[in-house]
């Protein structure tokens, strides 16, 4: 009986230093938020910031493109080499890439099966 | 121009409307920066670092909540990723120095430095930065997870741990407070 009697009271003290913190968190917070000045730039640099932005991944989507296509190519003109020049390492290439596939998908659809 | 039309018009690729937005945004975001950093500096550059990230991924925001909400959360996650990259050492280091200076700042505008905002920089900033969103700007524990990519009950027990790590740091600032007043 005694216990229930202090154990609510010590939650109150607890609760009442937690709130106590929580209130001087709230107060520091609120002067930085009135005492650091920021300063706001004018629309035009926002809107140069808009347009460099824009530019910058445009380049980035030329650089990605340029680089898919020269990788493509290399791929597709040594696929065609490898099929006209060597056509047994072609097939056996083939083997292997359909091999490592269906063994890819099957762990993968073990683990999901697995997982549920 | 409403938030909404300004947000349809910046999607079509309208850089006015990018930059309104920005502009009516700015302060919220440098000084929700300025909180979760203590370094006005670094702010500023992340701030400048979400924008340009805004402009790259705003068709993917649904307008389900507020454009503030959605730069503070972009922002978090630079800024956390930021951290995990830098050195641990220097980042403590460097955490020092800006509260030195943000204390400093405050004290020369005649405002006294809270104790709580040095409890608070010593928390790490998957904990910190939380604590802000809960507690200062109000967002819902779901809110917080979703900005963070974490749980709502993840979110609930880093406030609340936070929160007496604060406490138990106050206690000990005002421990050793009165011990000096007593010799």
């Amino acid at each position: 009986m005694t216990n229930r009697k202090v154990l609510p009271l010590e939650h109150e003290h607890q609760d009442e230093k937690y709130q106590a913190a929580l209130k001087q968190l709230k107060d520091g917070l609120g002067s930085l938020e009135e005492n650091i000045p920021v300063y706001t730039p004018d629309l035009q640099y926002f809107e140069q910031l808009a347009v460099e932005q824009k530019q910058t991944m445009r380049k980035k989507l030329m650089r990605d493109l340029a680089i898919f296509t020269v990788v493509g190519l290399l791929v597709v003109s040594s696929v065609l080499f490898m099929l006209y020049q060597l056509p047994a390492a072609f097939f056996i290439l083939q083997g292997i890439v359909t091999l490592i596939i269906f063994a890819y998908s099957t762990v993968s659809y073990v683990k999901q099966v697995n997982g549920t | 121009m409403e938030e909404k039309d300004l947000i349809i018009s910046a999607k079509r690729g309208d850089q006015l409307a990018f930059a309104m937005l920005f502009k009516n945004n700015y302060p919220f975001l440098v000084k929700y920066l300025i909180k979760i950093t203590m370094n006005p500096d670094i702010a500023e550059e992340l701030a400048q670092e979400t924008m340009a990230k805004c402009v790259e991924k705003i068709d993917m925001f649904n307008g389900k909540a507020k454009f503030s909400s959605w730069l503070i959360s972009i922002a978090t996650n630079l800024y956390i990723d930021q951290q995990r990259k830098s050195i641990r050492e220097k980042k403590w280091k460097q955490q020092e120095k800006d509260f030195r200076r943000m204390k400093w700042q405050l004290e020369s505008r005649k405002e006294e430095w809270n104790e709580a905002l040095s409890a608070l920089g010593k928390l790490k900033e998957d904990v910190r930065i939380p604590i802000i969103l809960k507690h200062y700007y109000g967002y819902s524990y779901e809110e917080i997870g979703d900005m963070m990519n974490l749980f709502a009950g993840t979110v609930k027990s880093r406030v609340h741990n936070g929160i007496m790590d604060v406490r138990k740091e106050l206690r000990l600032h005002d421990e050793s407070k009165s011990a000096a007043a007593r010799t």
